[in-house]
């Protein structure tokens, strides 16, 4: 395959290989300039009864020579395609992490349909509105809701949905003990789990998109073709929803693949708050054990995960607007 | 239920922490929790705050480990509310004359998990090839063998005579659990994969572990004690939220929380909606405690460590620092165990003049009105909120008789290595443990052999030869009487020459839904087995 496609790709690819390296390097100094290691925390679980014991443990981990040694034998493995093991766990990093990703990008994904659905639809509404009492609700909602602290969110939402009203489980990913039978009861009962995190965490960029939205909308119809349009007796809904919308919400795909990242991190709230068994709660865990191999393999991969998404998006946009091609 | 001094004490300063307490009550309580014919059947959703790492460490690994791995794996004994012990896996035992090697009579008919029969092999594997490898308590450290007379009776050698109560409480706690040699012999216990799905002799089977989110046991039909457990099972939720946890708890969807599972504001709230039990009965008991770094000059006068002593208000640190959860503390050695607990010690109540007397003896008279006479480096152990808040108080108190405290703010990794690997701090504020005998714990935060960089142990670099001395008496004397007069005096020196200042004990408390029967029926229960727990209809 040749042509200007598959020269982006692979520009595009190299750029990613680039990125990742940089991931691992900071996100390795960043693990080791805290201080304290892996070995500190388990002798203070009581799991290293004296000194020797303690030296052992920190040569089997590999922690007993300089830290560039110890970033030269990790690039090394990860080169093999080897992202190490856990001794805390007892178990490959690969394996911990990729049973929990799922769980993340399920989420993830929920939080943005959830996001973009109602940031571009209040977006719409509100630039039809300009000016309006309609509008101003829906500018006073969405400062509300970017200014609320995700954490906070979280808890009202469970103490009005789960507590008072019993209309949500309190946390986890799927009834415990006996979930519904077939595959549509248990992918009810996790979509019942879902609602709460998804909606906590999708708020608050329902609420950029919104604003976002809305003044993309306005520019849009402010241009000349729209004029036209309406000058040919093209009807009001018709004009928006054909004509418009297409041109206006090319900024909030643009705005969804850079967020991706933050969606990943705003997650880690929500997922301890929900006790979603997603790769924030493993990330927090790995760094206050000072499981560097851990947080390495949870960087790497989210990394791939915001990569690829940004591929995607990327791509999107051409097909949203043919006048953009890559290269 | 006979009211102790101790009891009517606790359940003062629990009026104090939760208004609806008082004595009688929680006598009433108790006396309900275990009322009543057990029943049969139904699954206890238990709530724990963060996940394990893994389902059984040897050695114990801390709390979340151990929390599952009790239910499913055995000890050879057990110890009863009255500090009794009383036979598991072991049903009755003799020591030799020269308290050198004690006899252990098994039980038979016991299978694991996987149904293998349970023989006094794996007890001889167990004692050298895991618990003298792994354990802290020195008792443990001194196996020197073990050997299988026959199936059933197994022989555990000691480098020196070993008092039975000493050896019996050691094996009662959480080092010694007991895992099979068929699936761990010849293995690093450390890494064998069993470790994530444990096989062992307990009421409770492995089921599943949902990383992320629970670990399901269920009710081992095959158990040696017929009728035992009455659950079906027992499910731990880790939920990190402490409002979670509450929320959880209100809703039913958890019915039992053990390690003070929420905020104290919570704890106040939901214990006065009256539908559940509160207790710190089978809590650990955990203190917090101040270590003081005597390599510092000014530390290593006895008087200076004497006045950091009188100028706190243990109380108040109670009322406020840990929002009356917790009781001020004498020693490192909890007077829940009543055997060994010694009152009669120094005591150091709230006297700033004294506290500012001793400091002008020690030669540190302030310099000028408000110049502080010297300045000390706090290091806080962060695992706890009241932690960070006690080094606050810390900081003002002795700012008051003229010490300037400097706090250096760390997590739980870097607070450890600062404290206990690098011995950089003047003060620290950190937790530990009493455990049934003072051995197992409370004498290592004293001796002279206990300064290593070892998180836990004697980390102010306090040595004081006869207090070494008797703390090697009580671990051979074999005299019940003698040992506890060579351990009173232990609590005695240490109290006198305060290398560490014990603040309060912590109410590790346990919440539980009155459905829930039969709990926090003996000390250290959250690692019991719980084969006798049972859920009301």
């Amino acid at each position: 395959m040749t042509g200007p496609g598959a020269r982006w790709l692979v520009r595009r690819l190299g750029q990613s290989a680039l990125t990742l390296v940089c991931v691992v390097l900071l996100s390795f100094v960043l693990v080791k300039a805290a201080p304290g290691d892996l070995v500190d925390l388990l002798a203070s679980e009581g799991q290293a009864a004296n000194e020797d014991e303690i030296a052992r443990l920190r040569a089997l981990f590999g922690l007993d020579v300089p830290a560039w040694r110890q970033l030269a034998n990790y690039l090394f493995s990860v080169l093999r395609f080897d992202l190490g093991i856990s001794f805390r766990h007892g178990r490959p990093v690969a394996e911990l992490v990729l049973e929990r990703l799922p769980a993340s990008l399920l989420l993830m994904a929920a939080a943005i349909v959830i996001a973009s659905a109602i940031g571009v639809a209040a977006g719409v509404f509100a630039a039809r509105r300009v000016r309006s009492v309609w509008d101003g609700l829906v500018s006073a909602l969405a400062v509300l809701f970017f200014a609320t602290p995700g954490f906070w969110l979280s808890l009202m939402l469970v103490l009005v949905f789960s507590v008072k009203l019993g209309w949500t489980p309190v946390a986890g990913m799927a009834t415990i003990g006996g979930p519904p039978r077939g595959a549509v009861g248990q992918a009810l009962d996790i979509l019942r789990h879902l609602l709460l995190p998804s909606v906590a965490l999708g708020l608050f960029y329902a609420a950029i998109y919104a604003r976002v939205m809305r003044a993309s909308m306005l520019q849009v119809l402010d241009l000349d073709y729209m004029r036209t349009a309406r000058a040919k007796g093209v009807p009001g809904h018709r004009l928006v929803w054909r004509h418009a919308f297409w041109n206006a919400v090319l900024p909030i795909v643009t705005l969804i693949g850079i967020q991706f990242g933050t969606v990943f991190a705003g997650a880690i709230v929500v997922e301890a708050i929900f006790s979603w068994p997603g790769l924030g709660t493993l990330l927090v865990e790995a760094v206050t054990a000072r499981n560097y191999q851990l947080v390495m393999g949870v960087m790497i991969l989210s990394a791939i995960v915001v990569m690829a998404a940004n591929l995607v998006v990327d791509a999107l946009y051409a097909v949203l607007d043919p006048r953009v091609r890559p290269g | 239920m006979r009211i102790s001094r101790r009891d009517a004490l606790r359940g003062v300063s629990a009026v104090l922490a939760a208004g609806a307490f008082v004595p009688t009550a929680r006598a009433q309580a108790q006396a309900q929790n275990q009322a009543g014919a057990p029943r049969r059947g139904g699954v206890l959703p238990l709530v724990y705050s963060v996940e394990t790492h893994t389902l059984f460490a040897p050695g114990g690994g801390g709390g979340n480990p151990l929390l599952v791995s009790t239910k499913i794996l055995e000890r050879l004994v057990r110890m009863e509310h009255d500090q009794s012990i009383t036979g598991q896996l072991a049903e009755r035992w003799e020591g030799a004359p020269d308290g050198r090697s004690y006899t252990f009579h098994l039980r038979r008919n016991v299978q694991w998990h996987d149904g293998r029969p349970f023989t006094a092999e794996d007890i001889a594997y167990n004692a050298v090839e895991h618990w003298q490898k792994f354990a802290g308590n020195p008792a443990i450290r001194a196996i020197s063998g073990a050997q299988a007379l026959d199936p059933h009776t197994v022989r555990i050698s000691f480098g020196q005579p070993t008092p039975e109560a000493l050896v019996l409480a050691s094996l009662s706690g959480s080092e010694t659990q007991i895992v099979p040699k068929h699936i761990y012999g010849g293995t690093d216990i450390r890494q064998n994969p069993a470790n994530n799905a444990p096989v062992g002799t307990g009421p409770f089977r492995f089921k599943e572990w949902r990383r992320g989110s629970h670990v399901e046991l269920e009710r081992n039909a095959q158990y040696w004690e017929t009728g035992l457990p009455h659950l079906d099972g027992i499910v731990i939720r880790y939920l990190q939220d402490p409002q979670s946890r509450a929320a959880a708890f209100e809703v039913g969807e958890v019915l039992l929380g053990v390690g003070a599972p929420f905020p104290p504001a919570e704890m106040r709230r939901l214990a006065g909606t009256g539908r559940f039990d509160a207790t710190d009965r089978g809590g650990l008991q955990e203190f917090m405690v101040v270590e003081m770094n005597t390599r510092n000059p000014i530390l290593a006068d006895r008087r200076v460590r004497q006045a950091i002593g009188f100028a706190l208000d243990r109380q108040l640190v109670v009322d406020v620092v840990m929002n009356g959860f917790g009781r001020v503390a004498t020693g490192t050695v909890s007077d829940v165990y009543t055997r060994y607990y010694n009152r009669d010690v120094a005591q150091y109540a709230l006297d700033v003049r004294r506290a500012e007397r001793l400091l002008d003896e020690a030669g540190h008279r302030r310099p000028g009105r408000n110049a502080p006479r010297f300045e000390l480096k706090l290091v806080v152990g962060p695992w706890y909120a009241e932690n960070v808040r006690m080094g606050q108080y810390l900081q003002q108190a002795l700012g008051d008789v003229g010490i300037k405290v400097n706090i250096v703010s760390a997590d739980r990794a870097g607070a450890i290595r600062q404290i206990y690997q690098q011995w950089d701090f003047d003060l620290s504020v950190s937790n530990n443990v009493s455990y049934a005998d003072p051995l197992m714990r409370s004498t290592m935060l004293y001796t002279t052999a206990n300064i290593a960089r070892t998180p836990f142990r004697n980390v102010s670099g306090y040595s004081n030869a006869e207090l070494d001395r008797l703390v090697d008496d009580a671990a051979k004397e074999l005299d019940p009487a003698k040992r506890i007069a060579l351990l009173n005096r232990v609590q005695k020196i240490a109290a006198e020459d305060l290398p560490v200042l014990p603040i309060a004990y912590k109410q590790n408390m346990t919440f539980a839904h009155k459905r829930v029967r039969n709990h926090s029926t003996r000390p250290e229960w959250m690692y019991d087995s719980w084969k006798d727990v049972w859920l009301a209809p």
